[in-house]
């Protein structure tokens, strides 16, 4: 009993593959002997076949819609928009302020005044001591470089720093991209067509 | 360019022509689509799958090195669905849109009784299907549903070949317990 017990659990190993006919030929010829003589191990492989058989049956499901790819540019994030506007702003300020210098917006004298005074102002030396005029007092009295010159150049670094983004940001954003075409609803009517 | 040979088209998909790689989605959409929604069971997240599937393949069309291109596929859905089922916390019912029964198939007209039936027939395997542990279950739909060979599941799946026999055979004996107790 214990004997026909283990063959049946060997037969029962055996059903997938020998449904699939992957079994060796010697497996093969005993396993459909003993089947023919037990009820059992027939029911179960026929139970097998019946599933394989349902499983394969399933319904093929048509697809919602096409998957059918497209190229397009690759898309930039917020963060490019905003750094680019940034730049722009910071250009813009350093561009008004240097034309404000230009044109001695922001007070003083023009850039030719100092080479003027100095030509023209020499310190007058005493025989005891030299008097060396201060180069702070001297651009002073010119007005130049103007008051603003710290403000002008924290935007100059500002301004390089954001280019630098802007410009990475561009690089690593460039090119295109595959993604699923646009306007490709509906379901899908054949398929190996 | 709409009778082109299958080699062709993949050649040319290598070298970055995605009319033709298109060829090949158009032909492989069903195939793919569908085996992502039994192995994930939710048509929403087979069509991300599938989709995500179709995209990684054009990247990767380079590494193709031969053989069944729909095989290839395979390998490639099979991935996107499993990373698609870790990311899902709870996998849904499968609703009974996923399993209208496509009537291009069975080229007959059916009565609605027949309708019915499929579409509960449908929907019984593949509650059956989604009660096996996702492995196994790859395995019994490339096998049962897609009709692969042992040899192209166990590449497609990176398992041995007794793996793939094991799976199969443990996955229909599961499945019989459950659709014909």
């Amino acid at each position: 009993m214990a004997g026909k017990k283990s063959e049946c659990d060997r037969v029962r190993g055996m059903m997938s593959p020998y449904i699939d006919g992957r079994l060796p030929p010697g497996d093969l010829e005993w396993l459909e002997g003993h089947v023919e003589g037990c009820d059992h191990c027939r029911r179960e492989l026929w139970a097998l076949q019946q599933t394989v058989a349902l499983v394969g049956s399933v319904p093929v499901v048509s697809p919602p819609r096409t998957f059918t790819l497209a190229r397009v540019e690759r898309r930039r994030g917020p963060a490019f928009a905003w750094v680019r506007a940034a730049t722009a702003v910071a250009v813009f300020a350093l561009a008004f302020l240097f034309a404000g210098d230009a044109v001695n917006l922001y007070g003083g004298g023009e850039v030719a005044d100092r080479g003027e005074l100095l030509s023209t102002q020499q310190p007058v030396y005493d025989d005891d001591e030299q008097e060396v005029p201060l180069q702070g007092d001297l651009e002073e009295a010119v007005g130049y470089p103007s008051a603003l010159w710290p403000v002008e150049v924290a935007i100059a670094v500002v301004a390089a720093a954001l280019a630098a983004v802007t410009i990475t940001l561009w690089w690593r954003g460039r090119g295109e991209v595959v993604c699923p075409r646009a306007g490709t609803g509906g379901a899908v009517s054949g398929g190996d067509e | 360019m709409g009778a082109m040979e299958e080699q062709e088209l993949i050649e040319r998909s290598r070298q970055g022509d995605l009319d033709c790689f298109n060829q090949l989605v158009e032909r492989y959409q069903r195939d793919v689509y569908n085996l992502c929604l039994r192995m994930l069971g939710d048509p929403h997240a087979a069509e991300d799958a599938t989709q995500e599937a179709f995209i990684s393949a054009f990247k990767g069309v380079g590494r193709f090195r031969g053989g069944s291109f729909r095989a290839w596929l395979f390998t490639i859905a099979a991935n996107a669905s499993r990373d698609r089922l870790r990311t899902l916390r709870r996998r849904p019912a499968v609703s009974l849109d996923a399993l209208t029964v496509d009537m291009d198939v069975d080229c007959r007209q059916p009565s609605p009784e027949d309708y019915a039936m499929g579409r509960e027939r449908g929907e019984e395997i593949a509650r059956a299907l989604d009660a096996l542990p996702p492995e196994m279950r790859l395995a019994v739909i490339l096998r049962d549903i897609e009709g692969l060979e042992y040899e192209e599941i166990a590449r497609i799946t990176s398992s041995s070949m007794g793996t793939v026999k094991s799976r199969i055979s443990r996955g229909r004996e599961r499945l019989r317990r459950s659709l014909l107790p």
